[in-house]
């Protein structure tokens, strides 16, 4: 783990704990923008680059951008409820740090628990690969001794196309065409239909009470 | 070599100044000069075609510059002088967030853009790129789609219907018109075998007959002619430009989304429209018309040779380069004579395409709304689906 | 720490953060966006354990994973706009006509 991994893991954090606990949705939204960039960045340090570039113009530029528009179109700007019944908080954190060191411990290298502070202490080792300079150099590691993938197995886009349409042809073939399946289906469930009452202010008031009754 | 448990600072951190260094340069050196210069062409441009004067007021001891003192020196001072102010009722945090996200992917994009053919220092080959990307085409589509944002953002925070109906029809049109951006370069990515913009303008060298430049325009020509006609069209209406500026145009809703928009902040998302013009005339120069090629100029020539190591200026190789590197055949250069013009040839024309699309802007009465979605969803979407089909049949018929 | 533990932990913090934005907040649009948020988790771990073992299958899984992300979003977030438009509110606490 070299020091830009680091900083841009603990942004990624950082980022997504923006999405879960800022109060107006747009901020969450923004956050999560900045959270789906990130980890493209992960992804290029991984050695992913197509789907680095794939997250950012799918994820980050199609899919958030939905998402912000319906927050705009919905004009939620004000502080959206949260979950205030006693203990389901602290339940819900002891879930998530249970969940979290749990599938982290689930990595232990020969034997040892991953968080040991012995590893902390070792010096920096060599940074020449076979002679030459890398520019994202990674210090010897215990169990992965190949920092840079070989050539045939780098995340480029040939890599990534050969497989997609030589092996995983028939998955690519349905995914195809559920995404029709799914233009289709929203826009059947967010077609308005302009038979229904135009709902006004007095209307609305109405339905308001009509569910906080049912609620009740 | 200081050293924090397993990191070693000073390498990474000096590696990492480089790069800071080269992007500076970049970005100093050729995208904001260039959107500046197109600022000034626009304004005095608009001038000329419209049979007026233009902006003429301001001069330096009677000395005019053709309005550039005008437009590059009293307009920018105006904007930091003027009160910046929020509009009640608008989020304070978005609303200075709206021209950052307007200008930030753009200046990213420029980052792939190869302004030479690679030269050789020593024993490190440098790339004259910022970024040596693998997907590089991608790269460029994937900041066009974050660019929707700045739209969407600040139009919606500020609070004022038009500003809202602004965003909304410039968000929907920018969307819309990504797909046919993206859809009309898939062929010419299917002749050049690539989405690394080094290799894409490497295919392009050579000529037909001795003539006639093999640039990506002249190949295949009927569809890749029509690829080209649909991308420019495409780009232009991505960065709302020229007959398609229904969002900002001013006679009809006021400004759209930049009402609520004044001194600096407007500015910012000026530079960053016309820095999306620069970006767009790059991006159609490297794929269509040869990037920094010109019949019957061998760049590998001029990078003659001579110890780069000798060159005056100390460590002007760390400079331009990283340190991963494949090994050309070619020899070390002095000063890299024949990447510099290189450098020089697209910039000329780039130029060449920031002034047309300017010409263009002047010339041609706008769209309507619908007219302008209708034109994306019902006459270039399926003229780029038939268009990829037969660039890819031509393709298979003359290399099979 | 080794770049393959790193980043499994750092997908496990993510699906985590995602878990706990889901149980704790009652708007749908955030908790869908906490469900994006755990994709990128799962998506994240994917590609390092596919560097881990050499090979590619990984990202490719990854690229389907995000195709129906989106396909999900444009479904998920049109049932959204509908439930707003009959009941004006998005909690969904609120929306619990089913309950017994």
């Amino acid at each position: 783990m070299t020091f830009p991994m680091f900083v841009f893991g603990l942004l990624t954090v950082v980022s997504a704990l923006g999405v879960v606990f800022f109060g107006r949705p747009l901020y969450s939204a923004l956050s999560l923008v900045v959270t789906l960039f990130l980890v493209a960045i992960n992804f290029a340090l991984l050695g992913a680059q197509f789907l680095a570039a794939t997250q950012i113009m799918v994820y980050a530029g199609a899919i958030m951008v939905l998402v912000v528009f319906v927050i705009m179109l919905l004009g939620l700007q004000t502080v959206t409820p949260q979950e205030k019944k006693a203990g389901y908080r602290a339940l819900a954190l002891g879930v998530a740090i249970v969940w979290i060191l749990g599938l982290s411990q689930i990595f232990r290298i020969q034997g040892t628990p991953v968080f040991s502070t012995a590893d902390l202490w070792k010096p920096a080792s060599a940074d020449t690969v076979s002679g030459r300079k890398v520019f994202i150099r990674e210090t010897a590691e215990v169990s992965n001794p190949a920092p840079v993938l070989p050539g045939e197995l780098e995340g480029t886009t040939e890599n990534i196309g050969g497989r997609l349409f030589t092996k995983f042809v028939y998955p690519f073939e349905v995914v195809s065409a559920l995404l029709l399946a799914a233009i289709i289906g929203a826009t059947v469930v967010a077609y308005e239909n302009k038979r229904a009452l135009p709902l006004g202010r007095g209307l609305r008031a109405k339905q308001e009470e009509k569910i906080g009754q049912k609620a009740a | 070599m200081t050293t924090w448990g397993n990191f070693s600072f000073s390498e990474d951190l000096i590696l990492l100044l480089i790069v800071v260094v080269k992007a500076v340069f970049v970005m100093l050196g050729a995208l904001l000069p260039l959107a500046a210069g197109c600022i000034w062409v626009e304004r005095k441009g608009s001038a000329l075609i419209q049979d007026r004067i233009g902006a003429n007021r301001a001069s330096f001891w009677n000395w005019d510059l053709a309005g550039a003192i005008n437009t590059l020196v009293c307009d920018p001072v105006k904007a930091i002088m003027k009160e910046d102010w929020v509009p009640t009722g608008a989020n304070q945090f978005i609303h200075a967030m709206g021209p950052f996200m307007a200008v930030f992917p753009v200046l990213l994009s420029f980052a792939v853009v190869p302004f030479g053919p690679p030269f050789k220092a020593g024993d490190l080959t440098v790339t004259m790129q910022l970024a040596d990307l693998n997907v590089g085409v991608l790269y460029v589509f994937a900041m066009g789609s974050l660019a929707v944002y700045g739209v969407v953002i600040a139009g919606w925070c500020a609070n004022n219907k038009f500003s809202l109906l602004g965003s909304l029809r410039a968000s929907a049109q920018m969307i819309s018109y990504e797909v046919t951006m993206g859809l009309s370069i898939v062929g010419m990515l299917v002749i050049y075998r690539s989405l690394d913009l080094n290799k894409i303008i490497e295919a392009q060298a050579g000529t037909f007959a001795g003539i006639i430049p093999r640039w990506g325009i002249f190949l295949y020509p009927p569809f890749s002619i029509i690829a080209f006609l649909i991308f420019f069209t495409s780009m232009m209406a991505e960065t709302k430009r020229a007959p398609f500026d229904l969002p900002e145009s001013e006679s009809e809703i006021v400004a759209g989304y930049l009402t609520e928009y004044s001194g600096m902040k407007f500015l910012l998302f000026w530079l960053g429209e016309f820095s999306e013009i620069v970006v767009a005339s790059t991006v159609v120069v490297i794929m269509f018309f040869g990037g920094w090629q010109l019949p019957g100029i061998d760049y590998l020539y001029w990078n003659t040779t001579a110890d780069f190591k000798h060159f005056p200026i100390p460590d002007l190789a760390a400079f331009f380069g990283h340190f991963q590197f494949t090994y050309f055949w070619w020899n070390p250069s002095w000063l890299p004579y024949g990447s510099i013009l290189a450098s020089l040839v697209l910039l000329a024309k780039v130029i060449f395409f920031c002034v047309l699309q300017i010409i263009i802007r002047w010339t041609l009465p706008r769209f309507r709304y619908d007219q302008l979605m209708s034109l994306c969803w019902k006459l270039m979407l399926p003229v780029c689906l038939v268009n990829l089909v037969g660039t890819v049949a031509a393709y298979l018929w003359f290399n099979t | 720490m080794d770049t393959f533990t790193f980043y499994m932990m750092l997908g496990a913090a993510l699906f985590g953060i995602g878990t706990l934005g889901v149980l704790l907040r009652r708007d749908a649009i955030v908790l869908f966006m906490c469900i994006e948020l755990m994709l990128n988790g799962a998506n994240l771990s994917l590609v390092a354990i596919s560097r881990e073992f050499g090979t590619i299958d990984g990202q490719v899984y990854v690229f389907f994973i995000m195709a129906v992300a989106a396909a999900e979003a444009a479904v998920g977030l049109g049932i959204i706009l509908s439930i707003f438009r009959n009941y004006y509110t998005v909690d969904v606490e609120r929306v619990a006509m089913l309950r017994g």
